[in-house]
This record gives C-alpha cells, structure tokens and sequence, in this order.
C-alpha cells in the first residue's frame, strides 16, 4: 500500500492542475467568443471578449505565484518538479491565447459583421480543437495526444497558408480588373484577415507548447520542445 | 540480519556521492564498509568485493588503520578532541610520525576546511570553544591534514543550523576538487545541492538507483525511487 505523506503538498499539486485547466477553459471560451463575434459582428460579444481579457491576466498571475510558492516552498522533485515547470510554462501560452482572443474581438469591431473568409470560422474551430487537445493531454496525462497535436499542427499551418495565398491573390485579381476598386476599405479587411489567420495559426502553436512541456512532464521528454 | 544487499556502485573520484534513503535502510553502514568501520561492530560479517584503487579493502594483507589514513571520516556530531584547535589537526600527522612543515600543513588543512581566517589567531584555544558549526569543519580540517583520498561523511550538517550548513555545503564542492567525497545524508535537498551521482538505498539494504544526482531528482527510472523522493512511500 503507497502511503501518501505532505497530504498538503499533494492537495496544491492538484488544486495547481486544476488552476491550470480552468485557464485554458476560460481561454478556449474567449477564443470561441472571439470567433463568434467576428463570424456575426456581434459588437457587444466581442467588447465582452476585450473586457474579459483582464480576467485571464489575473488567473495567470495567480498560477504563476503558486508555481513559485511550491518551488520555494517544498522543493517539488522527480515528476511533481517535472508537473510545476511545465504548468509554470503551459500557463503563459493559455495566457497568451487569452491575448489573441482579445485580436479576433478587436477584429469584430472594426467590420461590419463580414470577416470576408469563410475559411476563417473553420480554421479558428481547428485551431480550438488543437487547444482543447492539448488541454485534455495536460489534464489526464495522455504522453500519445501530446504528440498528436504536434503532428497534427502542419495541417493547421497549411490551411492558414492556403487561406493567406488566396486573399491575397483575391487582392491581386481584384486589382487588375478594376481600376477604382483599390479603395482602403478593402485593403483593410484584407489586412484584417490576414492577421486573423496569422493569430490563428499562432494559437496552434500554443496549443503545440502546451503539448510539448506536457509530454516533458510525463516522459521528460523535450522531443517537441523547439 | 542482512543489512545490505545488491549494493553494486562504482563511485567516481574526486567527485561527490550522496547516499539517501530512509533510516534503516543502511546507508550509514554501506558508508562505514568503505574505510572498515564495521570491523569495530562484533558479529559484523562481510561479503562481497569493495576495491579501492583496484584492491579490496577487506583482502586478508590490508591493515584497516591504514587503509583509514587514505579513507578519512567525518561524523554527524562534531567529535573534536579535547585539546588544542593546532592539536586537533595535527594529531594525525603525529600520529604517522610524519612532523616535517607542521605549521605549514595545520595552517593549509583548517584554509581548506574553510576554518583558518576564523581561528588563525586563536590556534592555542581549545576545540571545545569553537561553535558546532566551527567545529565540524576543525573534524573536516583534521580528516584532510593526513592528506586522504576519500572522505567519508555521515550525516555531517544534521546537527548544525542553515548558516553552518551552507558553509559546510560549499566546502564539500570545494573539496571534491582534490577529494572523493561520499556524504550520507538525511536532507534530499542537500544530496540535490552539492552531489553529483546519487545513490537511493531503500528498505531491506538494497540499493535501488544510482545515477547522476540531476537524473535521480528530475527523472529517477524506479517507481520507489519516485515515491520515496516526493514523499509517497509504502
């Protein structure tokens, strides 16, 4: 029979998990939210999203002093060492998701409701699905899922290539046949979309960090570190 | 009783070994098998090879008293004698009839136990003055005065508080520049701080791991050793 002693060192290991999965939940709703809002031009929602930046902010914070309570303070070795560094890692890259969020709500106010790419919405839903992935390797330990969502990031890469090429030839085209087309406005959904896509892509990236000190916390294995 | 078993290790000179595990476990007399300490416990029997150098200490023509002028020894509690810092260090060298630059080799010995700027105007005084802390590292100061190769320290800050820890903690880095040190500790943050490979002995006297001290605490390959290392035991 294991007996389990500092019963107070191993609850704030759990309460620390946990800290860090109610983080990415509140950083995936915001995602979801950004998404929506620039799908429906809701302005209201996407203000929401901006305002509930400050949130996320705070909760990082707090993990962040709870990673350095329990280093200081009880020495955490072998895989629980291995558990707060990665958390102290994971918990900056939620926190930036939280960030990009706040873009696609910053998006949402400055059009009228057209994104003008509707590959945007299905990007943005791989995109979550990556960090939802990633969160749940995080959360139940699954070394395999770790790996998956760094395979499957070239596909998300991919399509945010493909979607950039294809505005920008949009762009292209456009100019040649129309002579007085060339009006900011367009210019500036085009530049919209692009950084929508580039945050995108980049929320996959995050979602690759959080797989990657994952598995180095349950294998100590830096394979996908970069 | 048996109170070691499986205990294979090849311990790297001039480098630090930590020895952790819970009490019982027999790293205390694993440590005391090394210089043949135990030879003083009756009943005591050995099996087995431990070489130093390539011989094996317990070969019929080794004499232990020698073989404990290459193999020094530092305990948990300070046990300087009751005379004089300058005696205490000298003592061994009087002791091998080997009284060539005394003052010179008692001034070198109590630099490099980290003790000399603290005491060098006081070497008349009697060991008995000196804080525990002091006096540990004048036990540290009489081990190296005979110029060992190995030192061997059994819990050797258990009894001092965190400033004389630290001190004693950097003088055992700086002396496994020119010394083995094999340090029996309690504190794993200790074993973690100043060594280099780390040795888990658990229940029964069986030595478990042993590995670079950064693989034990970051990544050890045994399930017990994880246990015992982040407080689960069973």
């Amino acid at each position: 029979m294991i007996v389990v002693a500092r019963e107070q060192y191993q609850a704030a290991l759990d309460e620390l998990r946990a800290a860090v999965v109610a983080l990415g939940e509140m950083a995936i709703d915001q995602l979801e939210d950004g998404l929506r809002a620039l799908e429906t031009g809701d302005a209201d929602l996407a203000r929401e999203v901006i305002d509930g930046d400050g949130a996320i902010n705070d909760r990082y914070l707090a993990i962040e002093d709870e990673c350095i309570d329990l280093l200081a303070l009880q020495q955490p070795v072998a895989s629980d060492l291995r558990f707060v560094a990665a958390s102290f890692k994971i918990c900056t890259d939620l926190e930036r998701v939280g960030d990009l969020a706040t873009n696609l709500g910053e998006y949402a106010l400055s059009t009228d409701g057209n994104a003008g790419e509707p590959d945007v919405q299905a990007i943005g839903e791989d995109a979550r699905d990556q960090l939802r992935a990633a969160l749940d390797a995080y959360q139940h330990g699954d070394a395999a899922a770790c790996r998956t969502v760094a395979a499957r990031d070239d596909d998300l890469d991919a399509l945010c290539q493909r979607a950039s090429e294809r505005v920008v030839r949009d762009l292209l085209e456009r100019e040649a046949g129309d002579d007085a087309w060339a009006s900011e406005r367009i210019l500036d959904d085009v530049s919209r979309v692009l950084l929508t896509l580039r945050d995108l892509e980049r929320v996959g990236d995050h979602a690759v960090n959080v797989a990657a000190r994952s598995l180095y916390m349950l294998e100590s294995d830096s394979e996908l570190l970069y | 009783m048996q109170a070691l078993d499986g205990v294979s290790m090849e311990i790297p000179a001039e480098q630090v070994t930590a020895m952790i595990g819970p009490s019982g476990c027999g790293k205390s007399t694993f440590l005391r098998c090394i210089n043949r300490m135990n030879d003083l416990v009756e009943a005591a029997r050995i099996e087995g090879e431990l070489l130093f150098d390539g011989k094996n200490v317990y070969d019929g023509d080794v004499d232990p008293v020698a073989l404990r002028r290459h193999i020094g020894m530092v305990f948990q509690h300070p046990n300087p004698f009751p005379k004089s810092i300058y005696d205490n260090v000298a003592y061994g060298l009087r002791v091998q009839n080997d009284t060539d630059n005394m003052d010179e080799r008692v001034e070198e010995a109590l630099k490099r136990a980290a003790l000399w700027d603290e005491v060098s105007d006081q070497l008349d005084k009697s060991a008995l003055d000196l804080s525990g802390g002091q006096q540990q590292r004048l036990c540290i100061a009489r081990a190296i005065a005979v110029d060992p190769n190995v030192i061997l320290m059994d819990e050797p800050a258990s009894a001092l508080d965190p400033i004389a820890t630290s001190k004693i903690e950097d003088l055992i880095e700086e002396l496994a520049e020119d010394y083995t040190v094999i340090i029996v500790t309690h504190n794993m943050q200790q074993a973690a701080r100043i060594s280099d490979k780390t040795a888990v002995f658990l229940t029964g006297g069986e030595l478990v791991e042993f590995d670079d001290t950064e693989t034990i605490f970051e990544n050890p390959e045994y399930q017990r050793v994880e246990d015992y290392i982040t407080g689960k035991f069973g």
